[in-house]
């Protein structure tokens, strides 16, 4: 990295706010009656979502973690090639690899967070379904009921479409949707990109973790206990990433 | 009998022609854990109606590149469904409507091919003729007119 990309990643960081976390009782997962019932009224069958059961309590010491998911910008400051349209500049970067993910948060001070943080920083102290609280409001989040003009989006959308000038998808501006905050003030923790955390979502398959639903993502997908497992070396328009520190 | 053959003839073309009809639009004929076999059960995500399976588009191609990768993790095909479903919600399931007129529109996209449906009309003639000759044979072994003769 050059002594310019870090001064830059020094600006930004002074610019990109932190939130910090403190020490406490993470609740992770859900049980499986969570689940079924969470789901009720939608298409998605709970043993699709089995995969976070049990729910459990961690303790979690005191951490920070960014505001919002890292943007296009900020991304740029490390990542000097990475290109978007100007317009794009405050949404979350997306096509970045978990190994992208991981070493910009390392270049950045920090890493990437843990599931348990990452829930911690989602639920609150009382384990909310959603950062905002227990019951669905599709106003908070950017997901796929909320997209408006979908079918436009769809080609170069669901799938990454390359050629398309719609490869990056449609994301929204980090946090557009201040109502939808969880308890602890964290923005973006359902919906806009489905961020990668470190950790495994199945160790011995070698797949990845992703936390919190995308643009694309259905509601049954913006539960913050929901788990994504993918193999994590393919850039996706819908997969971002926050970074979490050490305790200040 | 003679008036039984109709029925019978009737009777044989249809339980062919919806057999080998159905086969074709929800018959799976790759292994389970395969790519075309997951693809059997997803929507294209391009602006096609089609199967998954029958896209070959660049964009239903990447989603094959999906279900290889994940397929080679150790992924199952039920695993990979839930991948898709929890990715993209209804968009990546197939209702029985969106199959018909998925296949339709796979047969029918070139314009109507006329070269295979005279092939699919022979198929079935030749197995409405097999099944009305066997369900004859044993109409007139088993049936009522036999049973008279034997008074």
């Amino acid at each position: 990295m050059t002594a310019i990309a870090l001064c830059a990643l020094l600006l930004a960081g002074l610019a990109d706010e932190r939130v910090v976390i403190p020490a406490g009782t993470a609740v992770v997962g859900a049980d499986a009656a969570e689940v079924a019932r969470q789901l009720e009224g939608s298409d998605a069958r709970p043993d699709w979502y089995a995969d976070e059961s049990p729910k459990r309590t961690v303790a979690v010491p005191s951490f920070a973690i960014d505001r919002t998911e890292v943007t296009n910008a900020r991304y740029r400051t490390v990542v000097t090639g990475h290109a978007f349209p100007q317009n794009l500049s405050d949404h979350p970067v997306v096509m970045v690899t978990f190994a992208e993910a991981k070493a910009f948060c390392e270049a950045a001070g920090g890493r990437l967070p843990r599931e348990e943080e990452w829930e911690r920083a989602a639920r609150g102290e009382k384990g909310n379904v959603y950062p905002w609280g227990n019951g669905f409001d599709p106003r908070l989040a950017v997901h796929a009921g909320s997209a408006g003009g979908e079918p436009q989006l769809k080609v170069g959308a669901y799938a990454l479409e390359e050629s398309s000038a719609q490869a990056l998808g449609g994301t929204r501006a980090v946090g557009s949707n201040p109502a939808g905050a969880s308890p602890f003030g964290v923005l973006d923790m359902a919906g806009n990109a489905w961020e990668w955390v470190d950790g495994f979502h199945d160790e011995m398959k070698g797949m990845r973790l992703l936390k919190g639903g995308s643009w694309l993502a259905p509601a049954a997908s913006l539960r913050a206990s929901v788990r994504l497992g993918d193999p994590g070396q393919k850039r996706y328009n819908d997969f971002g990433f926050r970074c979490a520190y050490g305790a200040p | 009998m003679g008036a039984m053959k109709p029925a019978l003839l009737i009777f044989s073309f249809l339980v062919v022609s919806l057999t080998m009809t159905g086969r074709y639009i929800f018959n799976n004929s790759s292994p389970l854990q395969s790519v075309m076999g997951v693809s059997h059960n997803l929507a294209c995500p391009c602006e096609c109606p089609m199967v998954l399976e029958d896209c070959h588009m660049s964009c239903g191609l990447e989603w094959k590149n999906v279900i290889g990768g994940l397929l080679q993790g150790g992924v199952d095909a039920d695993g990979i469904t839930a991948y898709f479903y929890k990715r993209y919600g209804d968009a990546a399931l197939l209702t029985p409507a969106q199959r018909l007129s998925g296949k339709w529109y796979q047969v029918t996209r070139g314009g109507y091919p006329v070269r295979e449906m005279v092939i699919f009309g022979l198929i079935v003639a030749v197995w409405t003729a097999m099944l009305y000759l066997i369900l004859l044979t044993l109409a007139e072994r088993f049936g009522p007119a036999r049973s008279g003769r034997g008074k």
